[in-house]
């Protein structure tokens, strides 16, 4: 690479040196041809070696310096041929030599520069080498004066060596200019920049060998000298070019070029050179990477955007989707439990009104189907609660023993489907009070429990709750429920909390259920923080743990769930055959801080009676007689505490029976003196009390579930009142007082919280105080909280609990108008033997009514309870004896041993007990013999109950609504067929006797004016 | 309309030629009259510059050109605006050669140097030449007049002195004296196709013209006419050196069909190529490229002389010999 018109300061320098070195030179020589003309009195010799020799030399030396500006070596040039000129001049004898000198000087001026610096230090050595030959040859020569030659061979000598040295400093630093040029072009040929160097014109100095390429030059060296926009054919890069050659400092731009349909981005940067080198370095990078990786990022960032919009769209999707699908729970927790109720609820009114065996035999079967189906409802509502994360852990304070009781109580009764021993073992340190999701525990407890019963045909359920303190707050319940039943596979225990998994299915057919339930209880006892194992041999049984923390709702005031006052005095001596038994009534007992020892037959229990004092002696409900003798030929005087297996039944005078299974609660409720005495669904089912002066109004959009709810009201006598609406029931009640409202939550038009809200509003404390309670089907989350928000005082779940009514109205209705159950008048009380009227075949009434507590109504409900229960036990007999399982034969058996003894049937009771005994012996011959005429006996006996039953016609339960047939009278009159239809709804809800089955035929046959004066002669009589 | 006075500086080396002629554009032009005068800084510049005075305007208003200076400036402002169909050109003659204009005739360049009237005359329709990568309105030569270019203008462009630009044929000569001693030049084959057609040969010189005159005062191609819309086309062989100094100057004369060493065609399009460099002559520029293609546009501009003037028929100039020659 040349750089042409090198303009540096040192070189201008140089230059000038050079320049008046020539002159320098040249006028020597011209002064020397003078002297040589003036000394050689115009000798033509002289004259024409000066002139021939030097002259034209000269003249051309100029000529081509002037011609070829490129040249630098021009001065040089000329100096070497003046040079000459002297030595042709001086030396002439040698002008071939000169005429050699000449020839090359000529051919130097066309060649570069280098071989001119050679060729010139070549001169100079021979100018010396010359120039001493010429001293010597001056003597040899006499007509050449040698003072003269010698000071042009001093002269010629100094301008050598002087532009010896310029050269040798302008070869030094062509070299390195050349070298560092060198350097900078293999530079920029090696970057995939494109870069160009113009002069102050704009015409190429130099391009890089990318830009060549890219301009699709030939080559570098002929781009030189080009105008720069003349490599582009691109009209656009040369209008852009130009704009980037017309800034006047650096320029930075961005283009786009469409090479081989490619779309490609450049960076064109522009600068001038600094200081008086002039020219623009422009340089062009290649940013299509960079430009389509931003477009890229561009696009992603828009694409994000997108992402990000239609995340945000989905997410409001989503959490509409989940509102909608919270509603469309709670709608179908409301949709499946409404008529879910009405099902369960209307059985129930069935199970309570004298139908016939088969008739009652069908609703328990409708009762049972119902119970399960809103199970499985249950289950696949808490389901797709916790898979829509609608499902929410509520806690609040609840007492650790009303939990358990319940869940025992619940799980008690599953023992009159299976002969199988249920234990609990409590431990009586776990805290009274706790604060919890009781609801959602009492299901995980549930839950496990009915699976263990459902899994297990023989042998035992135990329940076991321990735990222990976390901390100053904090106690862990430790729940495990153990069972004998078929056991898990060990390739199964990992996936048995997985959804809708059952095993064996085929195998277990009979075996109802959905597979959720042990999901949801793994998912209940997670979302409370803690956990769930198992463990399981397969055919021998399993054991579920669960982990629960719960907080201590009064840490500073702790307290037991389950104490004794002085337990210290008391000693407990258990009879029980049962091992399994044994040991969780001394753990029971003994976990109170109470002394318990047990035996296994009557000699034992005869001789510990006699070795020690025991105050207590806990017998099985069945052996009460036998140990009754024992103790009194003792001589001793503990106390007997029955221990009753579910369906044993009937209370002793003066004993106190504990239900089984027995645990800490049971125990200590037995020696703090709180009664025990009925059965747990008995007791759950009770009604402890009636209120005949009470007022309460049902409210609720549906005929069918007022009259549930008035059904299920009605052994409390109170006086009732119904309304279809929230706006009937504000009316209502703004001109009646009642004690209580039961209101339905949902209603169209107003429902249950608004009107709430408006009786809230009403002025006066009545209406502000007014306990109104919410029947709801929508049992969600949050329920509690919105109706107690609107003005309720509590709520009731549909279907309604009994047991849960009677604690709402025990709670809510004014104390002095509440009676016992024992205290009351009954409308029609019979005493005994009175105006009892009826008599029943191998039953003792009297006896009857003495052994289940001395009141008729009571006796009549109970043996209705009994029939009932023996119409079941008959179908299971039956069904055990085709089976020829014995076991379970002498448990139904003597569970009917006890109860056809408490309802007075005494012959029948001794057969019973004497197949008992021979089921315990194993004497299958007898129970062939005898069983099938007890099986018939146990029939009949449960036909003459009906019967009896279903002939008592009792005044109190004709007792209907005045307004009632007065509203019907209206609304037949006005033939309002909807109004009549309600009324004739209501009506069935109360036992009207034969006089309401006449009216109700005759509308149902549309002769209004038959039931108009039908209804005049029913109201003339009251 | 608009008027858009393009100045080559080079052409005028001293400011007082310079002022003349802007006094005489300003003397010219009523006040009401929009006109504006761009001098160039350096080669190419006048290409931007029409380009950007013409995109300042609607389509429909007429812009018109004046490229003040030689062929060089014309070729540059014809490169500026041949995208815009609203744009006429026209040379105001003070370069060296202005070839375009002496195809108006020997006298031609006064009148062109009357902008006043140049300002009001009528437009025609004219052929350019497309080529690479712009636009000519000339000629183009490849082989040893381009070559001869490349070296002249190497000095010409150095030469400052308006005592030197005198000497500017010596340059010439001497340049082409320069080319001739490249016997490569002389004997290079090219691949020729002329409207599709081949014409390949071994050629010292291939002449394209689409306007007769040349070289300031030849005529090579006397019977190129730009209005034809149609390419002359001139191929030179000669045997050697010698040969070539033989047959020159019948060449430069548009003599060329006395030998059989020049084939003339007339084309629309040609497809040049070689296996060594073109040394290629483009309305004075003189560069190298490895291939060539021209094509002509017919009417692909517009150019405005002074009322009364039209393209010269130089065609006399091949029979001035009276030695005969014929067209192909």
């Amino acid at each position: 690479m040349k750089i042409v018109r090198d303009r540096t300061p040192e070189t201008q320098r140089m230059r000038k040196m050079w320049s008046l070195a020539t002159v320098f030179i040249f006028l020597t020589y011209v002064f020397t041809v003078v002297l040589y003309v003036v000394m050689g009195n115009g000798s033509i010799e002289a004259v024409y070696m000066s002139v021939t020799a030097g002259l034209p030399l000269a003249v051309f030396a100029v000529f081509a310096l002037m011609l070829v500006p490129q040249f630098k070596g021009a001065p040089l040039v000329m100096a070497t041929i003046a040079q000459l000129a002297f030595l042709a001049i001086g030396i002439y004898t040698q002008r071939f030599i000169s005429y050699f000198f000449i020839i090359l000087m000529l051919y130097s001026l066309f060649s570069l520069s280098k071989l001119v610096k050679q060729m010139a230090a070549f001169v100079v050595i021979g100018t010396i080498i010359n120039g001493l030959f010429g001293i010597l040859a001056s003597y040899l020569i006499e007509t050449i004066d040698m003072y003269i030659f010698i000071v042009q061979f001093l002269m010629t000598l100094f301008t050598s060596v002087i532009l010896l040295i310029q050269t040798y400093n302008v070869t030094q630093k062509e070299g390195r200019s050349e070298r560092a040029l060198v350097a900078f072009s293999s530079l920029l040929n090696s970057t995939p920049n494109y870069t160009a160097i113009v002069d102050t014109q704009r015409r190429i100095l130099y391009i890089s060998e990318p830009m060549a390429k890219f301009s699709q030059v030939f080559s570098q060296s002929l781009a030189v000298g080009k105008p720069l926009l003349d490599l582009f054919v691109d009209k656009k890069l040369k209008l852009m070019f130009a704009d980037i050659m017309d800034a006047d400092s650096f320029t930075e731009h961005i283009i786009s070029i469409d090479i081989d349909g490619e779309e490609r981005h450049f960076k064109v940067v522009a600068d001038k050179f600094k200081g008086d080198l002039g020219g623009i370095f422009i340089d062009i990078a290649d940013i299509s990477f960079t430009v389509k990786s931003q477009k890229a990022a561009e696009e992603a960032r828009v694409k994000l955007n997108d992402a990000k919009i239609s995340l945000e769209l989905a997410l409001a999707d989503a959490e509409s989707a989940s509102r909608a699908k919270g509603e469309f729970l709670a709608k179908m927790s409301h949709e499946i439990r409404t008529p879910m109720n009405a099902v369960i609820g209307m059985t129930e009114l069935i199970l309570r009104e004298k139908v016939s065996s088969r008739v009652y035999e069908h609703a328990v079967t409708i009762k049972n189907a119902g119970n399960n189906l809103l199970s499985i409802i249950n289950d696949i509502l808490d389901f797709s609660k916790i898979e829509s994360g609608k499902f929410e852990i509520i806690s609040s304070k609840y007492e650790f023993a009303s939990l358990v009781n319940d869940v025992v109580n619940i799980i008690r009764v599953k023992l009159s489907e299976k002969a199988l021993l249920f234990t609990a073992n409590l431990n009586s340190e776990i805290p009274f009070e706790m604060i919890g999701d009781e609801v959602r525990i009492r299901q995980i407890l549930v839950n496990l429990l009915s699976n263990a019963f459902k899994y297990t045909n023989e042998g035992f359920v135990s329940l076991t709750i321990d735990g222990e303190f976390t901390d100053d707050d904090m106690f862990t319940l430790e729940i495990e429920v153990s069972d004998s039943g078929i056991g898990i596979k060990p390739e199964n225990i990992e996936i048995i909390f997985n959804d809708y998994t059952q095993f064996d299915t085929e195998k277990h057919k009979a075996i109802q259920g959905t597979g959720l339930g042990l999901t949801i209880t793994k998912n209940l006892a997670v979302a409370m923080g803690g956990e769930i194992k198992v463990t399981s041999e397969y055919g021998k049984g399993s054991t579920f743990k669960v982990i629960l923390p719960q907080k201590i709702s009064d840490p500073e005031n702790f307290k037991k769930f389950a104490t004794v006052d002085n337990p210290a005095e008391y000693n407990v001596l258990l009879y029980e055959t049962r091992k399994t038994y044994i040991d969780s009534i001394i753990y029971s007992v003994e976990n109170l801080g109470i002394t318990c020892k047990s035996v296994m037959n009557e000699e034992h229990l005869m001789s510990e009676l006699s070795a020690d004092e025991y105050t207590h002696v806990f017998v099985p409900f069945l052996l009460f007689e036998e140990v009754e003798k024992v103790i009194s030929d003792s001589g001793k005087s503990p106390q007997i505490i029955l221990l009753a297996e579910f369906g044993e039944v009937g209370a002793k005078d003066g004993v106190k029976t504990i239900s089984m299974p027995v645990h800490s609660i049971s125990v200590a409720n037995t020696f703090n003196n709180i009664s025990d005495s009925m059965s747990s669904s008995e007791k759950n089912n009770s009604i402890t009390f009636c209120a005949p002066s009470a007022e309460v109004l049902i409210v609720d959009d549906i005929p069918t579930n007022l009259n549930i709810a008035r059904g299920l009201m009605a052994p409390y006598n109170m006086r009732i009142d119904t309304a279809l609406s929230g706006k009937a029931a504000i009316e209502k009640i703004r001109y009646k007082d009642y004690d209580m409202v039961f209101m339905d939550h949902m209603m169209p038009e107003m429902d249950g919280i608004e009107a709430v809200k408006i009786i809230r509003q009403i002025d006066g404390d009545y209406y502000k105080n007014l306990p109104i309670i919410a029947l709801t089907a929508n049992a969600v989350s949050g329920a509690r909280e919105k109706f107690k928000a609107s003005g309720m005082n509590g709520f009731l779940a549909k279907p309604i609990d009994i047991g849960k009514l009677n604690k709402a109205l025990d709670k809510w209705l004014p104390a002095d108008k509440k009676e016992s159950k024992k205290d009351a008048v009954p409308v029609s009380s019979k005493t005994e033997g009175e105006v009892l009227n009826i008599r029943i075949d191998g039953i003792n009434i009297n006896e009857g009514i003495k052994s289940t507590g001395g009141s008729a109504d009571g006796y009549k409900s109970i043996i209705s309870m009994f029939s009932n229960d023996a119409q079941l036990k008959i179908s299971e007999i039956k069904s055990s004896l085709s089976d020829n399982d014995i076991k379970r034969y002498t448990v139904y058996v003597h569970a009917l041993k006890s109860s056809l003894r408490s309802i007075g049937a005494r012959e029948l009771s001794e057969k019973a007990a004497e197949l008992e005994a021979a089921g315990h012996s194993g004497d299958t011959a007898y129970i062939g013999s005898y069983g099938d005429e007890f099986t018939s006996a146990l029939e009949a006996l449960v036909l003459n109950i009906k019967t009896a039953l279903k002939n008592d016609e009792s005044p109190q339960n004709n007792e209907f609504d005045r307004d009632l047939l007065l509203k019907l009278k209206t609304a037949l009159a006005a033939v309002d067929t909807s109004a009549i239809s309600e009324m004739v709804d209501m009506m069935t809800a109360q036992s009207g006797g034969s006089q309401i089955e006449q009216l109700q035929q005759s509308i149902l046959m549309f002769e209004y004016e038959e039931a108009t004066s039908l209804i005049d002669t029913i109201l003339q009589s009251k | 309309m608009k008027h858009f006075f393009v100045i080559n500086s080079h052409s005028f080396r001293t400011s007082e030629k310079l002022k003349a002629i802007l006094k005489s554009i300003e003397d010219s032009f009523s006040s009401t009259v929009e006109y504006e005068i761009y001098k160039t800084r350096f080669p190419r510049d006048a290409i931007a510059a029409v380009h950007r005075f013409i995109s300042r305007f609607p389509k429909d208003e007429t812009i018109r050109v004046y490229a003040v200076g030689g062929d060089g400036i014309l070729f540059e402002c014809l490169n500026g605006m041949v995208d815009f169909p609203n744009a006429e050109l026209t040379s105001v003659p003070y370069g060296r050669a202005n070839d375009f204009v002496r195809a108006f005739g020997k006298d031609a360049a006064a009148s062109f140097r009357d902008i006043k009237k140049l300002s009001v005359s009528p437009s025609r329709p004219v052929d350019i030449m497309h080529c690479g990568s712009g636009y000519a309105l000339i000629e183009v030569n490849i082989g040893l007049v381009g070559k001869t270019i490349v070296y002249a203008n190497e000095v010409l462009c150095k030469i400052k002195s308006e005592f030197l630009s005198r000497y500017v044929s010596g340059i010439y000569t001497v340049s082409a004296l320069k080319a001739l001693r490249d016997p490569n030049l002389v004997h290079q084959k090219y691949s020729v196709f002329i409207d599709g057609e081949p014409l390949s040969g071994t050629y010292c010189n291939i002449h394209i013209a689409n306007v007769p005159c040349d070289g300031g005062n030849f005529v090579p191609s006397p019977y190129a006419d730009p209005t034809d819309g149609a390419l002359d086309a001139i191929f030179m062989t000669a045997k050697n050196q010698f040969e070539v100094l033989r047959l020159i100057n019948d060449r430069n004369k548009g003599r060329f069909e006395k030998h059989d060493s020049f084939i003339y065609r007339k084309c629309e399009q040609m497809q040049v190529k070689s296996d060594a460099l073109l040394c290629v002559q483009l309305d004075g520029e003189g560069f190298y490229e490895s291939e060539f293609n021209i094509e002509i546009i017919p009417g692909g501009i517009k150019f405005f002389a002074p009322t009364g003037l039209d393209f010269k028929d130089y065609s006399y100039m091949a029979y001035k010999s009276g030695k005969g020659g014929k067209k192909v």
